[in-house]
């Protein structure tokens, strides 16, 4: 009795999911769990085409089907020319005689899809690749952080536009519901689930990518569209189309929930920019990177991640490509401070030859917490943004003036006055060191107690020699020693043993110096540092 | 008729062709030199804040960065940066430490050139992380001096620019320019330009690290 009613009903009633029989055969969804989903779906109807370089003249994609070549793909100037999809490619090079054919690359739209699934990755926690040519978006979660529907697809279209990829956009109740609107070329936007099945209802079967023999024999029964599909008693269809054909019709209309996985970028970055033209030119290579950068900024987003060095190659066309390193000293993914750095090093980059490709590599990526920041900044409070703003000031003077360049001080528990210091990385951080003295560096140098001898503030690396003149030493005349003399020797653990005596003296300029002279050997006098 | 006459002036006072010396004092914080003597020489009672500040002297080694160091000092114990930029010699640490300098606040620059020099100056002081930038220098053209004064003002940074007294004598856009002669062991500081101020000359004793 169930089974007769079952088969004698029409695929798309009215009120389907209130009959007893479907619900045992369709498990309804709960209303909750339909109405938190909503789906986007991109279709890039020209992702063929504009995987190559833009072009201004007419150009389209061809690939070998059955016995002739047909029309896969053509951008917007040769669709103006009047060329359609699946038009044989004799007609289509009659109807615009200069137009370009590219052979199809199905790699290159594969790495565009995934490129578009990462930069889609900021707009939706649920991004799916498993359909050909198009993206799918979880959004019903995303509508509120982004202020509404409207907003979000304005943000979507603006960033396709900028990518240079055109694509239609549909939203649904269902993943398969969207994919074919969007497929059938119209922009359509379905919140409601009751109103799903009436605008799928309209679509023509052309638009669910059945197989040529399964079309050709739904059109043999007289069925174009979704809603003439719907009609045919379920166990019928079934079994002359295959299950999966209905299990489809149910999925798209959100009787059966769907699963979907999402989309993982990898875990490190890597990405080329082919130039349109070999070239030694900053401006084009700058030009260049900045739009890898932009890439990985995306990237970085998706992943919540950042950088602390990256790579850029410039690859040559015979020579090894020129590989040019940068560190960072934070952490950080902001294109325009990282597309700075680059600028600074290309600038200062010596090219063997042109370049033909650029090439942006990262190591695995780090993920980034975000930090909170205090609302009202307090005076004298270190403020996480300020202190980030002054590590990007050493990278921009290590960009162009070189890792040696920039250095910070620091003290060494060292009696010797070559030692007792050093140079640090730039940003060495708070960290305090002990000194020889114990006393803590930077934080509270005890420079009052005890006999603190004299240091000139200006110290010379390398010792100058001084001319002796009758016994005494000479610079810009002879010195007067004031004091000293302060003895500083020893140092055999590192065969650098010193034995000196220590004075401040002074030239007839008044200028202090601090000089010493050499206790064995040839007793010779040095100037080692100026009181300034 | 009081009234319009009143409002006539204040019109005029809003005039942006108007300039009023006192401006200078209020919009830039000072620091204090660390020197009464000099401090109250110098309009806000300190080297100028946002501002760019030229010291000429003869040779290096006179005692103008003694000068220098009391306000270094209390720069340092701030969190911005105190950076040096193309200094003649090794600025000691030891020494600095014991003049009460915070160490890890002060950041060496040694640029090869001297156009990398002015650039890296102008990007310290435009970066407004620096409480201090001090650069040593020859000659610097007019239009790269009016760079850094805009720099400094932008960053609220103290900008201070050492130069040899021979490339001196050309006018220039600091806003406080001095020149360091020493007499025996007191310093004679003559203040050539002083924005907001009166040219003058001070004496006075550096703080001795000796």
């Amino acid at each position: 009795m169930t089974q007769n009613s079952f088969r004698f009903r029409p695929l798309f009633s009215r009120q389907p999911a209130r009959s007893a029989t479907i619900k045992s055969v369709v498990p309804a969804l709960t209303p909750t769990a339909r109405s938190e989903r909503l789906w986007l779906c991109l279709d890039f109807y020209r992702l063929p085409v504009e995987v190559f370089a833009d072009k201004a003249k007419p150009a389209a994609v061809a690939e070998k089907k059955g016995s002739c070549r047909r029309v896969v793909a053509c951008n917007g100037p040769a669709s103006h020319e009047g060329i359609r999809l699946g038009f044989s490619l004799t007609a289509a090079v009659a109807l615009a005689p200069g137009l370009e054919v590219l052979e199809r690359r199905p790699d290159l739209e594969q790495q565009a899809l995934e490129q578009l699934a990462a930069w889609a990755g900021q707009y939706s926690s649920l991004v799916n690749l498993g359909f050909p040519g198009a993206l799918l978006l979880e959004i019903g979660g995303s509508l509120k952080l982004f202020g509404g529907l409207q907003t979000l697809t304005r943000q979507l279209a603006a960033g396709l536009k900028r990518q240079g990829y055109s694509a239609f956009r549909s939203v649904a109740p269902t993943a398969l519901g969207a994919l074919w609107l969007a497929r059938a070329g119209a922009e359509t936007v379905i919140t409601h689930p009751d109103r799903l099945a009436g605008s799928l209802g309209r679509l023509p079967l052309g638009c669910l990518g059945w197989p040529e023999q399964v079309r050709r024999g739904l059109a043999g029964l007289g069925v174009r569209t979704i809603r003439d599909c719907l009609r045919l008693p379920r166990d019928g269809f079934a079994r002359r189309f295959g299950p999966d054909r209905l299990n489809e019709l149910d999925r798209a209309l959100g009787k059966v929930p769907e699963v979907l996985t999402a989309y993982l970028p990898p875990d490190r970055f890597t990405a080329e920019l082919e130039l349109p033209m070999e070239s030694r030119e900053t401006e084009l290579l700058l030009t260049a990177s900045e739009r890898l950068l932009e890439e990985l900024r995306r990237f970085l987003i998706v992943r919540q991640g950042a950088v602390d060095r990256f790579r850029l190659e410039l690859k040559h066309r015979r020579l090894p490509a020129t590989r040019v390193s940068l560190e960072l000293i934070r952490f950080s993914r902001d294109p325009d401070h990282l597309g700075m750095l680059v600028a600074e090093r290309l600038n200062r980059q010596q090219l063997p030859a042109p370049v033909t490709a650029v090439c942006l590599s990262t190591g695995p990526v780090t993920r980034l917490d975000p930090k909170n920041r205090a609302l009202f900044l307090t005076p004298g409070q270190p403020d996480n943004l300020e202190r980030q703003d002054g590590f990007r000031l050493v990278e921009r003077l290590k960009a162009r003036l070189g890792r040696d360049a920039v250095s910070g001080l620091c003290l060494e528990p060292e009696h010797r006055p070559e030692k007792n210091w050093t140079r640090t990385e730039g940003m060495q951080g708070d960290r305090p060191r002990k000194d020889f003295a114990g006393n803590f560096s930077g934080t509270e140098p005890d420079g009052k107690s005890g006999i603190c001898p004299p240091r000139p503030l200006w110290f010379i690396t390398r010792p100058e020699q001084l001319d002796v003149d009758c016994g005494q030493p000479c610079h810009q005349g002879r010195l007067a020693l004031i004091s000293g003399p302060e003895r500083i020797e020893t140092g055999w653990w590192d065969n650098e043993d010193v034995a000196r005596d220590y004075y401040v003296a002074s030239n007839r300029h008044d200028v202090r110096l601090w000089i010493f002279r050499e206790r064995g050997g040839l007793r010779r006098w040095f100037l080692h540092g100026v009181f300034g | 008729m009081r009234s319009t006459s009143k409002d006539a002036f204040r019109n005029l006072l809003k005039d942006p062709r108007i300039w009023r010396g006192r401006e200078v004092v209020a919009d830039a914080g000072a620091v204090s030199t660390g020197y009464p003597r000099l401090d109250e020489r110098l309009p806000g009672g300190g080297w100028v804040s946002g501002a760019l500040t030229e010291i000429a002297v003869e040779r290096y080694g006179v005692g103008e960065l003694r000068l220098l160091i009391p306000a270094l000092k209390t720069l340092s114990e701030g969190d911005r940066w105190i950076v040096w930029v193309a200094p003649p010699f090794i600025p000691y640490a030891p020494a600095l430490a014991s003049a009460g300098i915070n160490l890890s606040r002060v950041l060496l620059v040694h640029p090869v050139t001297e156009t990398d020099a002015l650039w890296a100056m102008a990007q310290a002081l435009r970066a407004g992380v620096c409480a201090a930038v001090l650069a040593w220098a020859g000659a610097v053209a007019d239009r790269e001096l009016r760079q850094l004064q805009l720099a400094a003002a932008t960053g609220a940074s103290l900008g201070i620019l050492f130069r040899p007294l021979d490339t001196f004598m050309q006018a220039s856009p600091a806003a406080l320019r001095l020149k360091l002669v020493p007499e025996g062991k007191r310093l004679k500081i003559e203040l050539i330009k002083v924005r907001g101020g009166y040219p003058a000359e001070v004496w006075l004793t550096p703080v001795s690290n000796e």
